[in-house]
């Protein structure tokens, strides 16, 4: 079978993120693809526009259908049932993956070890481009500060299994075999006098169970970024007209970069509009006011635009009003479907 | 004066909101503010990413802001650092510098949520006591992190078996719940998502936690025009500029009626700057306005 194209939307909080995402794949819908995206921690409103609220939401729901067989499909990341996914996928038995799932580590793991949600966004992304119903994947991912998180999540997850730790906490032994050293007694007394001693028998426990998955977490790590440094991936880099978020679009394209996932399209959410013939209008205080905003965005924005030349900077100006989330989606969606869907489908792709 | 009621009422301001409300500009211009009503402020980030440090003009290493060298101290608090220096003062002193590097610390944070966040308010807390006459600000960890972070040590009661963990959770409890030591602003913009939050946001904060919290600081609230009618034979550029911020204004005065409806708790508006908080210029401009402002 062969895979879905995907898109990995990534950058900071508070710019609109998971409204580029769900527009990207609106967009591929009314084009007639079956496009899903997947959401992080949507907002009330976008959520209910997608669809998305309540039990069962991370399986994907069928949010539009086009009479030119494209569909828009929503659901929203649950760590846990995507990890639990990827335990059952790698146990060597159901009792196992049972084992595992009730370990008071494993449950924890995905929400505190920092990187975890980033790297299960990037593997439902993985799932879903080989489920089969979709010929498009969008996925939001958390926000973040570098692209450390989604890449060296795979490592960093595995660094916290590193045989070191283990062998000190279990003596050497293989498997749950607890035999401590004199040595690893003694440090897991003081561990557990600082944290209680029942998470130092969990850990203890978690490890024994990891053992037997980690070769096949791995492999999957390595398909995942492997799609991810394919031509089928697109990605996306939102950021607002800010200095601080746009520095921050500049460091992370930079990361992406030297990771060997270069970002394809910038977007630029939120911008003030810049209604045609604005430099000429006679002053007043509203073209005065509109102006002096423009000319500090555009202050803000250049050092982007300079970093991703030649690569795509797309621009969304702000509605002004409080309008119905649908009525947003619609708005992005119209200034991001030609330069998305050119990029992910090729040029011809927009006259569908 | 809003500086006084936002700072007066305890020692320690815990400035939050979602990421993108400009949460830090306005944490940084509480702290010149408050140092210009002649109080001596200790400025603290604890989300790492050094934002609060630039904008008070602090290159790496420096421990005083050059804005207001006599006045503003600053300092950042790592938490994973924060967290190795816990367990180095509490008997995993070599081990702890030792394994640093191969994850103990990120399996210790993993098997017990929270505990980074825990040692970082152990130190906010040793940081007032050591200072009792001086202003603590602090800008709290972004993007929905600042609740979570202030239920820590709740959730930790609940979870942690005993050990050290649990006095420092009851400490920190203790820390949180005392009004005249600690409380909690919240920023927000006047948009409907992002007031939904904050209403969201404080009633947990105050009802669930038993946290003080302060005046509600709403940033980046567009000014009206002083000639509200629409220019008349206007070409469309004007027309449409004037048409954009008019029907801002509209809709961001309905969300604050709303909020102040929702919400009872004083709040003060901040006018949207003309560009990004970016420079001495701005933020100095920032720091006036919240000298100057009335309370809503």
């Amino acid at each position: 079978m062969t895979a879905a194209r995907v898109i990995l939307t990534v950058g900071t909080g508070g710019v609109g993120k998971t409204t580029v995402s769900a527009a990207m794949a609106a967009a591929a819908a009314r084009a007639g693809h079956r496009a899903v995206v997947v959401t992080v921690d949507p907002a009330r409103r976008l959520a209910d526009a997608l669809g998305v609220r309540g039990e069962l939401a991370s399986e994907p729901k069928l949010v539009a259908n086009h009479d030119n067989g494209g569909q828009l499909w929503a659901s929203m990341l649950d760590p846990r049932t995507t990890f639990d996914r990827l335990v059952a996928l790698n146990a060597p038995d159901p009792d196992m993956a049972n084992t595992m799932r009730s370990n008071r580590i494993y449950r924890n793991l995905a929400d505190g070890l920092s990187g975890t949600q980033d790297y299960l966004a990037v593997e439902e992304l993985h799932w879903l481009a080989h489920d089969g119903r979709f010929d498009l994947v969008v996925v939001d991912t958390p926000p973040s500060q570098t692209a450390l998180d989604i890449v060296d999540a795979p490592d960093r997850l595995i660094r916290l299994f590193d045989n070191r730790i283990y062998q000190l906490l279990t003596g050497g032994n293989r498997g749950a075999a607890r035999i401590l050293s004199r040595a690893a007694q003694r440090f897991v007394k003081t561990v557990g006098s600082v944290v209680g001693s029942g998470i130092v028998d969990d850990a203890i426990t978690f490890f024994g169970l990891f053992e037997e998955l980690e070769a096949g977490f791995r492999d999957r790590a390595a398909e995942v970024v492997q799609l991810l440094r394919s031509d089928l991936a697109t990605v996306v880099i939102v950021a607002s007209p800010r200095t601080d978020t746009i520095t921050t679009a500049i460091d992370l394209a930079g990361s992406l970069t030297s990771r060997d996932l270069q970002p394809d399209v910038a977007i630029i959410n939120l911008v003030h509009p810049r209604p045609e013939g604005l430099d000429d209008a006679p002053p007043s205080e509203a073209v005065d006011r509109l102006k002096q905003r423009v000319r500090a965005e555009d202050l803000a924005i250049e050092p982007l635009t300079a970093a991703f030349a030649p690569g795509a900077v797309v621009m969304v100006p702000s509605l002004p009003g409080d309008v119905h989330d649908a009525v947003g989606l619609a708005h992005v969606e119209q200034h991001v479907a030609e330069p998305i869907l050119g990029h992910v489908f090729g040029a011809d792709d927009t006259e569908r | 004066m809003i500086t006084t009621q936002f700072v007066a009422a305890s020692q320690v301001v815990i400035v939050a909101g979602k990421g993108g409300v400009g949460k830090t500009s306005v944490a940084a211009a509480a702290a010149l503010a408050t140092a210009d009503e002649g109080q001596e402020v200790l400025a603290v980030a604890v989300d790492g990413t050094g934002a609060l440090q630039r904008l008070l003009g602090c290159s790496r290493g420096m421990t005083r802001s050059p804005l207001r060298p006599d006045a503003i101290s600053v300092m950042a608090i790592d938490p994973t650092q924060a967290l190795a220096d816990y367990l180095a003062d509490h008997g995993l002193g070599r081990l702890g510098s030792r394994l640093a590097r191969t994850g103990m610390l990120d399996l210790l944070a993993t098997a017990t949520p929270g505990i980074r966040d825990l040692v970082v308010l152990g130190r906010l807390r040793q940081l007032a006591e050591k200072h009792p006459n001086t202003k603590v600000i602090v800008d709290a960890p972004a993007a929905g992190h600042a609740l979570a972070f202030l239920r820590t040590p709740r959730d930790m009661l609940d979870t942690v078996d005993g050990g050290r963990l649990a006095d420092q959770a009851r400490q920190g409890l203790a820390f949180l719940s005392d009004h005249a030591q600690t409380s909690v602003s919240l920023v927000t913009l006047p948009q409907e998502t992002p007031v939904n939050e904050l209403v969201e946001t404080a009633f947990a904060i105050e009802d669930e936690l038993g946290v003080a919290l302060g005046p509600v600081i709403v940033n980046a609230v567009e000014r009206p025009l002083s000639d509200p009618a629409p220019p008349s034979s206007a070409d469309s550029a004007t027309a449409a500029a004037h048409w954009f911020f008019t029907a801002r204004i509209a809709a961001e005065t309905n969300q604050l009626e709303r909020m102040a409806t929702e919400l009872p708790l004083p709040w003060f508006a901040l006018d949207r700057a003309p560009g990004p908080i970016d420079s001495r210029e701005r933020l100095e401009a920032l720091a006036r306005s919240l000298r100057r402002g009335d309370l809503s």
